[in-house]
């Protein structure tokens, strides 16, 4: 009776626990086979492995299944040099046509013969193997550190230091693309460094796509084995945008539906600089995003948005951390979920007001569409203020497509179909015309239209 | 035009309207009018195809077709447009993107060919001239931040664009000041050819004074209890509803 009784007790126990053992994941083999690892880098390794992974008893992995994207145990690189004509037919069938500072990553690796740097007057790039000590100490401070940043500075395989200099405002973007091919089992993570010298004004934008469900199983030779595991990416980038900078970020991400993709990106303001965010999840099973920011100068704006499609069964999580510790800064806030047939939606926001942050004006808006009766959206934002005399305030809205709109327009002749389209578009393009023009790109336009497109393409299939 | 018989229409299971009768010809315009809950608005809405309205019994003849079967965006595709008493705010949508849509789908819905940017552009600057509105409501999202005289003119503009047979304008006026009713009654005035016809759902026979009736209705517990011409209306401005009711 007794004996039972305290295997169920365990049993429970087991249940209920927050973490497991990381030697349950597929990451400790993915770990050794990388290699070489910097002290940082194996610091990062330790504490991950002491604490473990959070199942979904913890808090913040309640809804997103965080064993999809801990469970390959590959790594794809193999850094294969030298032109490669498919490679090249593939960057320009999926990248975005920006005339852009083009830096391609192919699964895991950096690919400097594919990239092309054309403001090498006013930019500077080193790859992750040559990075020095300095800049190596640059990337160690994480704002809101928790597993996703660990893992992915733990598992960093290659990535990128770019910095900006003083004064220089670049006219064409720096576009960073991920393009993935694939492998089934496989992972990879990124570790970006991006900074913003002072006065400098730049457009950076992330991309990570993977080729179509259908190419990766026609290469594929075993079909059993990749439909089980999903292939992973990881990124993390941390953005110093020094005082008086402006930067204009975009993350895209399109992977198919066997690639789960999990990021944690850091952002620090120094006094007066500004910074527009925006994070756009389009296609893949499962996403997690991340952006913690924290302000580290007076009289700063940071503007924070999101746009995510979850569709079918995909899970697409965003979440943002703000830390307003300075005095009259401001940061403002737009997140939009559009979740249709099972697709399940995930907003978590926080921001922090700390003692003598006075003035400080946080505004954070989650507003989310439901189009399939088994569509699933979870808002959670969060408000922490400890300063006096601030302006804050978050707000939530979930609903479906308002009858009345759609009686309104089907009384002047569209079809219900149609009517739907046209309000489902209207409500997700106003993400996109937040974009500001803080930059000067030629691009901007190209850009808002080429996104536009996918998003209208997305929403209608 | 459009030849109503003994039409009965539930909400809900409620009955609202009990047998009307009514014939609107070409280039006619009639007034309907009558106290609260007389089922003024569900015969606007029943015309214009809300689902909600269950049409219990009787029909609905427009240019000789029952359109009982016809969802409402088929009826505005056949000539029948309905100017709201409340028209609804579309957040994110032009103004202008949501007219072009609108009249292709209508266009479509009557086989002819869609108008391109450049075409369509010409053709809603001479509406919005014969209207006189300004210019910048093209770029306004959908009656988004407009004033209830601006929603109102907005609606007519649409009119305008779409160029129904029949017009329904339903409690047009509420909440109007003399001079946003002057203003909206003129547009809608220009939009008189002779052969287009209008139904003015309303309480008061002020809007009356700028759109001259041909015939006035009054409808009490789902029917018309009487039917004349402009006087009629002018005689329950002075007295009220109430002697009719008696009469009944």
């Amino acid at each position: 009776m007794d004996g039972s009784l305290m295997q169920n007790k365990q049993m429970y126990k087991g249940k209920l626990s927050k973490y497991n053992h990381i030697d349950d994941s597929g990451l400790k083999s993915l770990y050794l086979a990388l290699g070489e690892r910097s002290q940082f880098q194996q610091s990062q390794w330790k504490q991950l492995a002491e604490k473990g992974i959070p199942t979904n008893k913890h808090e913040d992995w309640k809804y997103t299944p965080l064993n999809l994207m801990i469970q390959p145990s590959r790594c794809w690189a193999n850094r294969v040099m030298g032109i490669d004509d498919y490679l090249d037919a593939k960057i320009l069938q999926l990248s975005i046509p920006l005339n852009a500072n083009l830096l391609v990553f192919v699964d895991g690796a950096y690919r400097t013969e594919h990239s092309k740097i054309v403001s090498s007057e006013s930019l500077s790039v080193m790859p992750m193997d040559s990075w020095n000590t300095d800049q190596r100490r640059d990337i160690e401070q994480g704002i809101a550190t928790d597993f996703v940043s660990q893992m992915s500075e733990a598992l960093a395989q290659d990535g990128v230091y770019i910095r900006v200099r003083k004064g220089a405002q670049l006219v064409q973007p720096i576009y960073l693309l991920h393009l993935h091919t694939c492998k089934p089992h496989a992972a990879a993570h990124y570790r970006h460094h991006f900074h913003l010298a002072m006065h400098a004004q730049a457009e950076l934008i992330e991309h990570y796509v993977s080729l179509s469900d259908t190419e990766v199983f026609s290469n594929s030779s075993d079909v059993s084995e990749s439909a089980k595991i999903s292939a992973s990416t990881g990124s993390r980038l941390t953005v110093n945008v020094a005082s008086n900078a402006k930067l204009q970020h975009i993350k895209i991400v399109e992977e198919n539906s066997h690639h789960v993709h999990f990021a944690h990106n850091d952002i620090h303001m120094g006094h007066d600089a500004s910074a527009v965010s925006h994070v756009y999840f389009l296609q893949g099973q499962c996403c997690r995003h991340q952006t913690s920011a924290r302000f580290k100068g007076d009289n700063a704006y940071l503007s924070m948005n999101s746009l995510v499609l979850p569709k079918q069964q995909d899970v697409f999580d965003s979440r943002t951390y703000t830390e307003h510790c300075l005095p009259y800064c401001r940061s403002e806030q737009l997140h939009k979920v559009i979740a249709s047939d099972r697709g399940k939606g995930i907003f978590d926001g926080m921001i922090l007001v700390s003692k003598g942050a006075i003035k400080t004006d946080g505004q954070m808006d989650n507003r989310n569409l439901l189009l399939g009766e088994q569509s699933q959206v979870f808002s959670k934002p969060k408000l922490e203020i400890y300063a006096d005399d601030v302006k804050c305030s978050h707000g939530a809205t979930t609903g479906s497509i308002d009858p009345e709109q759609l009686g309104y327009m089907q009384a002047r002749g569209m079809s219900q179909a149609a009517a739907k389209h046209v309000l489902t578009q209207a409500f997700a393009f106003d993400v996109v015309d937040q974009h500001k023009m803080l930059t000067h790109s030629d691009d901007h336009d190209t850009l808002a239209v080429w996104l536009k497109d996918r998003i209208a393409e997305r929403l209608a299939l | 035009m459009l030849k109503i018989n003994n039409l009965h229409v539930s909400v809900e299971g409620t009955d609202i309207l009990k047998g009307i009768n009514l014939t609107v010809n070409s280039g006619e315009v009639h007034a309907i009018m009558g106290p609260n809950g007389s089922g003024k608005s569900t015969l606007s809405s029943t015309l214009a195809g809300r689902e909600e309205y269950e049409v219990t019994a009787g029909n609905i003849l427009f240019k000789n077709k029952d359109i009982n079967d016809f969802e409402s965006h088929e009826r505005a595709g056949e000539g029948i447009f309905l100017a709201f008493q409340y028209p609804v705010e579309i957040p994110g949508v032009s103004n202008k993107f949501f007219l072009q849509t609108a009249l292709n789908a209508v266009r479509k819905y009557c086989e002819l060919p869609a108008l391109d940017q450049f075409d369509f552009n010409h053709y809603v600057k001479g509406k919005i001239a014969l209207l006189q509105m300004p210019q910048d409501l093209l770029n306004r999202s959908v009656n988004v931040g407009f004033s209830g005289g601006e929603k109102k003119r907005n609606d007519i503009l649409q009119m305008a664009v779409l160029e129904p047979d029949l017009c329904i304008l339903d409690e047009t006026d509420s909440g109007l000041d003399v001079d946003a009713l002057k203003t909206v009654t003129n547009g809608v005035n220009s939009l008189r050819d002779g052969k287009r016809a209008f139904i003015i759902v309303t309480h008061y026979q002020r809007i009356l004074d700028y759109i001259e009736p041909d015939y006035v209705h009054v409808l009490y517990q789902g029917k018309i209890i009487k039917s004349g011409d402009h006087s009629l209306a002018c005689e329950i401005e002075e007295k009220g509803y109430g002697w009719l009711i008696d009469a009944e």
